[in-house]
C-alpha cells in the first residue's frame, strides 16, 4: 500500500514539475510573452524578496486578521440565528425565506457597498467576510438540527430533556458535523472575501499587493500574491479536513470528503 | 387563520422593519446619508433606470458574459469529467491540479484575468468558464461514480459498448448532476463576472457599481447590486430550482 502511494505521489509530483517547466520554458522557445505569463522562477524570486525584506508577514497578518475576525463574527452570528430558527418556529417562518434569498445573493460582489459603509480600513473586509461566513454556518446549524434524528429528540423530550440540556446533549452533537462542514467551506471564503475587499479599496494586505501588481501591469506580482493566498488557504483546508475526519471518528461515523 | 396570514407576511415585516430602521438612521443622524444613501433615493433610482431602459445594456452585458462562460465551462467540465471517468490513471495524475483549482473561490483570480485578457468580454468569460468548469467537473466526477453498477452491468451483458453506455446510461445520469452543479455555480458565476467588471470594464452591472464607488454615489452601488441580486435570485428560484426538482424525478439510475 505504502509503495503504491509513494509511486502515485512521485508521478503527481512529476506532472506538477512538468507543467512548471513548461511554464518556464514557453517564453524561451518564443511561444509566449513573459510579460503576460511571467515565469515560476520570477514568481519564486518575488515571493523570496517579500520574505527577505520583511514585507510579507505584515500583509499576511492584515489579510489573516480580517479573514479570522470575519470568520469568528460570522460563525457566532450564524450559529445564533441557526439555533433560533431551529428551535423557534415563529423565527423560522419569518427568517428562513430571507436567509434563503440571502444565501443565493452574489455576496462577494457586495464589497464596494461594504467599503462605502465601513470605509477603507479593515472593518469593511471583516464585515464582508462575516456576511459570507454567516450564511454557511446558519445553514450548517439549521440543517444539522433539521436533519437530526427526530425519534432521538422525541425520546429525549419524553425522558424530560428540555431547554439547555436538550440543546447541549441532543441538538448540538447532531449538528456538529454540519457545523464542521460549514466551517471548512467558510475558511476559503473568508480569505477570498478579505482579498476581494482589499482589491476594491485598501492600502495593506495580500489583496492590495495583487491589485497593485495589476495596476502596474506586473504579472509576476499578481501571480506571487495569488500563490501566497492559495498556499495559505490550501494549508488551512488540509488542516481542517484532518479535524473534520477526527470529528467523524469521534462521532463513530465514516466520512467521505 | 389570522396567525397563518401573519406567518406568511412575517418575512416581509422583517424587511419592512429593516428598511424603516435604515430610513430612520439616516433621518435622525445616526448614519450619514452621503455613505448610506436612503431607501427611497435608491428605489427612485431603480425605478428611473428601469423606466428609461438605462440599465438594460448593462444587464445584457453581464448576462452575455455569464452565458458564454456557462456554456464553455459546462461543456469543458463535462468533457474532462468523462475523460477522467474512463481514464482513471489520468484522473489520478491530475488530482493535484484539481485540488489547486478548488483551493480558493475562483473570484480572487479576477485581477489575473483582467491583466491577461483585457477589460473586454474575454476576461469575464474566461473567469466564469473557470468557475463553472471546476464545479461541473467536481460534481459530475462524484456523480458518475454513483451510477448504479447493476444498470451498467446489465447494459454490458446486453451488448452495450462504451459509446452506448455513455449515450444511454452515463449522459442521462450526468444531466441531473450538471443541473445541480448549475444551481451551485450560478451565484459564483455572477460573482466572478461582477468582481471582474469591478476591476476593469466599460459596461455591465459591475461597472455601474464601480462607477458608483469611484464617484462616491452609494445609491448607484446599491441600485446596481439590487439588479444583480434580483437576477441571480430569479434565475435560482424560477428556473434552476424547478429544473432540479424535475431532475430528481428523472433520477432513475
Amino acid at each position: 500500500m505504502a509503495g503504491v502511494l509513494t509511486r502515485v505521489a512521485i508521478e503527481r509530483l512529476a506532472v506538477v514539475l512538468g507543467l512548471l517547466l513548461l511554464w518556464q520554458g514557453l517564453p524561451l522557445v518564443g511561444w509566449a510573452d513573459p510579460f503576460f505569463i511571467s515565469s515560476p522562477s520570477l514568481v519564486g524570486q518575488r515571493v523570496w524578496e517579500w520574505i527577505a525584506d520583511g514585507e510579507l508577514p505584515g500583509h499576511v497578518l492584515v489579510t489573516g486578521t480580517e479573514a479570522l475576525a470575519g470568520l469568528v463574527i460570522g460563525a457566532v452570528l450564524g450559529a445564533g440565528f441557526g439555533l433560533l430558527c431551529g428551535l423557534w418556529a415563529t423565527a423560522q417562518r419569518a427568517l428562513l425565506p430571507l436567509m434563503t434569498v440571502g444565501n443565493a445573493l452574489p455576496r462577494l460582489a457586495f464589497a464596494p457597498l461594504l467599503i462605502a459603509w465601513f470605509g477603507f480600513g479593515m472593518s469593511s473586509k471583516i464585515a464582508l467576510a462575516a456576511s459570507v461566513v454567516f450564511f454557511f454556518i446558519f445553514f450548517g446549524v439549521y440543517s444539522g438540527m433539521r436533519a437530526g434524528n427526530q425519534m432521538l429528540i422525541a425520546n429525549a423530550r419524553v425522558m424530560g430533556g428540555r431547554g439547555l440540556a436538550l440543546l447541549w446533549h441532543v441538538h448540538l452533537p447532531q449538528a456538529f458535523l454540519w457545523i464542521i462542514a460549514g466551517l471548512r467551506l467558510s475558511v476559503g471564503y473568508a480569505f477570498a472575501a478579505a482579498v476581494i475587499g482589499e482589491y476594491l479599496g485598501a492600502d495593506r494586505g495580500l489583496g492590495y499587493l495583487i491589485v497593485y501588481g495589476k495596476e502596474m501591469l506586473d504579472m509576476t506580482q499578481v501571480f506571487a500574491g495569488l500563490a501566497v493566498v492559495i498556499l495559505i488557504v490550501g494549508c488551512l483546508d488540509v488542516g481542517l479536513r484532518r479535524v473534520a475526519r477526527a470529528g467523524w471518528r469521534w462521532r463513530g461515523g465514516e466520512m467521505r470528503l | 387563520m389570522a396567525r397563518r396570514w401573519l406567518g406568511a407576511a412575517s418575512p416581509f415585516l422583517v424587511v419592512a422593519t429593516l428598511l424603516l430602521a435604515w430610513d430612520g438612521a439616516t433621518r435622525f443622524g445616526l448614519a450619514d446619508p452621503r455613505y448610506l444613501s436612503r431607501p427611497w433615493v435608491v428605489a427612485a433610482l431603480i425605478w428611473e433606470w428601469t423606466r428609461s431602459g438605462y440599465i438594460l445594456p448593462h444587464v445584457a452585458a453581464t448576462f452575455v458574459e455569464v452565458g458564454l462562460g456557462y456554456v464553455c465551462g459546462t461543456v469543458a467540465g463535462m468533457a474532462v469529467a468523462f475523460l477522467f471517468f474512463f481514464r482513471p490513471r489520468l484522473a489520478e495524475l491530475c488530482d493535484p491540479l484539481v485540488v489547486l483549482l478548488n483551493a480558493a473561490p475562483r473570484a480572487i483570480l479576477a485581477p489575473f484575468a483582467v491583466l491577461m485578457f483585457g477589460i473586454d468580454l474575454a476576461s469575464k468569460v474566461m473567469l466564469v468558464t473557470l468557475v463553472v468548469f471546476t464545479i461541473t467537473l467536481l460534481s459530475l466526477s462524484a456523480g458518475l461514480k454513483e451510477v448504479d453498477r447493476t444498470i451498467v452491468d446489465n447494459a454490458r451483458v446486453m451488448g452495450a459498448g462504451t459509446s452506448d453506455l455513455t449515450r444511454h446510461v452515463y449522459l442521462p445520469a450526468a444531466l441531473v448532476w450538471v443541473v445541480s452543479a448549475m444551481r451551485i455555480s450560478i451565484g459564483q458565476a455572477f460573482t466572478a463576472a461582477i468582481v471582474c467588471e469591478l476591476l476593469g470594464a466599460t459596461k455591465g452591472l459591475g461597472w455601474i457599481v464601480a462607477a458608483g464607488q469611484s464617484a462616491v454615489k452609494p445609491d448607484w452601488i446599491m441600485a446596481g447590486l439590487f439588479f444583480a441580486a434580483v437576477i441571480v435570485v430569479l434565475i435560482d428560484v424560477a428556473i434552476l430550482a424547478p429544473l432540479e426538482r424535475r431532475g430528481s424525478h428523472w433520477r432513475v439510475f
